[in-house]
């Protein structure tokens, strides 16, 4: 194997490196967005599951 | 010449043409006067046409010309005025009129104007009115110039005429522009003092409202962390400490969240997904901070208390140096509680500026990295974010302004207790709960007085970020320009 073609191969552990790191925040960065994401949807949860509930109890009494 | 005999004859109209292309059966074109006249002198029998000042000057022979009326007149002053003032001037939109084959016994046949074209709507309006006022000038002084090169003055009455139409273009280049653009840069001027004037003015009566507690305390009312309404003894330093731990803890889970997201949706997301997602980050900012403030106390708290602050105090409390900020009662409530729930608001604020402004990054730039071989990692790294640090920072600086004055959402989680604590589950107050809480029952001037006090706190800290802030990204810009 010449040594350019090393360079690029999965047999060179710079390679590997940065790959795994490349990896990691590409993860990372879709675990912020899910982040981000859950707050809305919990927030948004609550408050229709809370304000449907009230709703209904509301309706029921009259 | 062409414009003349087209009209005398159909037959020439149809085989020469008119305009400034036509189709000459036979002769020689001469470039300019110069050209023609030198073609004449040389060709045996040849006439040309050339300008009347040239002919004069280079005493040229010239010949009469039969004019409509049947006379035959020859060039001079006189015929070309009389050319002119037979013209019907307001037939043609902007006064384009073709002077040739006049009305009048002494008009000269072939007389042309010269025009300036003008737009009618001017960019800038006084720019335009600087021009007309130069072309107003030359009509009253320099008329006289024009007979001495041999061309001939516009006739008064046309004068008068061409004055009158430029009224009809007041609103686009004369006076109405004048009143309105100035009408107009001092509204804006006023404006724009108005907000100087409202800070003033806020700094002023928050000054005013705190005196008498900077009189009693001084600048020991900064370090004091006793807030006893009772005795009338007030510092300042838990609420400012508040303030400064909610702010940092919601940064450092912001930034790193935000990063995350604008990395995702400039780099990584499908293009048919960025705008859903982009759009459903920006919701977080439309919440209304109460209902953060709500959901805060009543379901996040709870079950914060329950699950998360028990395995940090297990974990984090125990390592020594850190332990202590991680360590007491988990009560749900209190600084870490109001840091995240800042950290959520602020997100989407930190997030929109780096999405903008890596988008800004040029292709080629990062081109130019993925075609060496970097990877999408090192591409944001090492050509995205060394672009726009201006930009992000400018971001952060934006999610920093808003944790710093957050009042509701903080207000209902933050515990509002005028205790200082080392552990971050402990209960705390921060200047705007503090401002919030406390503002309506204030009873007594030295208590209403250190509730203003803290007002210009906040004012004073958030004034002080806010000009760092600008410092830091001029001293980015300068550095930028010396590496450039």
């Amino acid at each position: 194997m010449s040594a350019r073609a090393l360079r690029v191969s999965e047999a060179n552990p710079r390679y590997r490196r940065r790959r795994r790191v490349n990896g990691a925040m590409m993860g990372l960065s879709m675990a912020a967005l899910a982040f981000g994401l859950a707050w809305l949807a919990w927030i948004l949860a609550v408050l229709v599951h809370e304000g449907a509930a009230a709703l209904g109890l509301r309706s029921s009494r009259r | 010449v062409v414009e003349l005999l087209s009209k005398a004859s159909a037959d020439f109209k149809a085989a020469v043409g008119e305009g400034t292309s036509v189709k000459w059966p036979a002769g020689i074109g001469g470039k300019g006067n110069e050209g023609v006249a030198s073609y004449v002198q040389k060709i045996n029998g040849a006439i040309g046409y050339v300008e009347y000042a040239y002919a004069k000057q280079n005493k040229l022979a010239f010949g009469q010309m039969q004019n409509r009326s049947g006379k035959f007149v020859s060039p001079d002053d006189e015929t070309f005025k009389a050319a002119a003032a037979g013209a019907a001037w307001n037939s043609v939109p902007g006064m384009g009129v073709v002077l040739t084959d006049q009305a009048g016994d002494r008009a000269w046949p072939i007389t042309g104007a010269s025009f300036i074209l003008l737009h009618a709507k001017q960019d800038k309006p006084e720019a335009g009115r600087e021009v007309l006022k130069f072309f107003d000038w030359a009509f009253r002084n320099g008329q006289a110039a024009a007979a001495e090169l041999d061309y001939v003055p516009m006739p008064d009455a046309i004068v008068k005429q061409i004055q009158a139409a430029w009224k009809g273009h007041r609103g686009c280049l004369g006076q109405g522009p004048v009143l309105i653009d100035a009408l107009f840069r001092n509204l804006t001027r006023l404006f724009a003092l108005a907000v100087f004037g409202l800070l003033a003015g806020i700094l002023c009566s928050l000054a005013a409202g705190s005196r008498p507690s900077f009189e009693a305390f001084g600048l020991r009312f900064l370090w004091n962390a006793e807030w006893d309404p009772v005795h009338d003894r007030f510092g300042a330093l838990v609420p400012i400490a508040g303030t400064v731990a909610t702010s940092v803890i919601a940064l450092s889970i912001a930034i790193p969240a935000s990063f995350g997201i604008a990395v995702f949706l400039t780099e990584l997301s499908p293009v048919w997904l960025r705008r859903g997602l982009g759009t459903a980050i920006e919701m977080l900012a439309a919440i209304p901070s109460i209902i953060y403030g709500m959901w805060g106390l009543f379901v996040f708290a709870p079950l914060f208390q329950q699950h998360v602050q028990p395995v940090l105090a297990r974990t984090l409390g125990t390592v020594s140096g850190v332990g202590m900020l991680f360590s007491g009662p988990p009560l749900g409530i209190g600084m870490l509680t109001a840091g995240i729930i800042l950290a959520v608001m602020v997100i989407p604020f930190i997030a929109s500026v780096m999405r903008d402004v890596f988008e800004l990054v040029p292709p080629m730039l990062k081109e130019s990295s993925y075609a060496l071989g970097s990877t999408t990692w090192e591409v944001v790294w090492h050509v995205v974010l060394p672009y726009t640090k201006v930009g992000v920072i400018g971001g952060v600086m934006l999610g920093l302004g808003r944790a710093l004055g957050e009042t509701m959402a903080v207000t209902f989680v933050i515990g509002n207790a005028h205790r200082l604590n080392a552990s971050l589950f402990a209960p705390g107050n921060s200047i705007a709960s503090a401002l919030a809480n406390e503002f309506t029952e204030a009873v007594g001037e030295l208590y209403t007085a250190a509730l203003f006090e803290l007002g210009l706190i906040l004012f004073l800290i958030t004034t002080v970020v806010l000009a760092g802030s600008k410092m830091l990204l001029s001293r980015l810009a300068r550095g930028e320009g010396a590496r450039a």
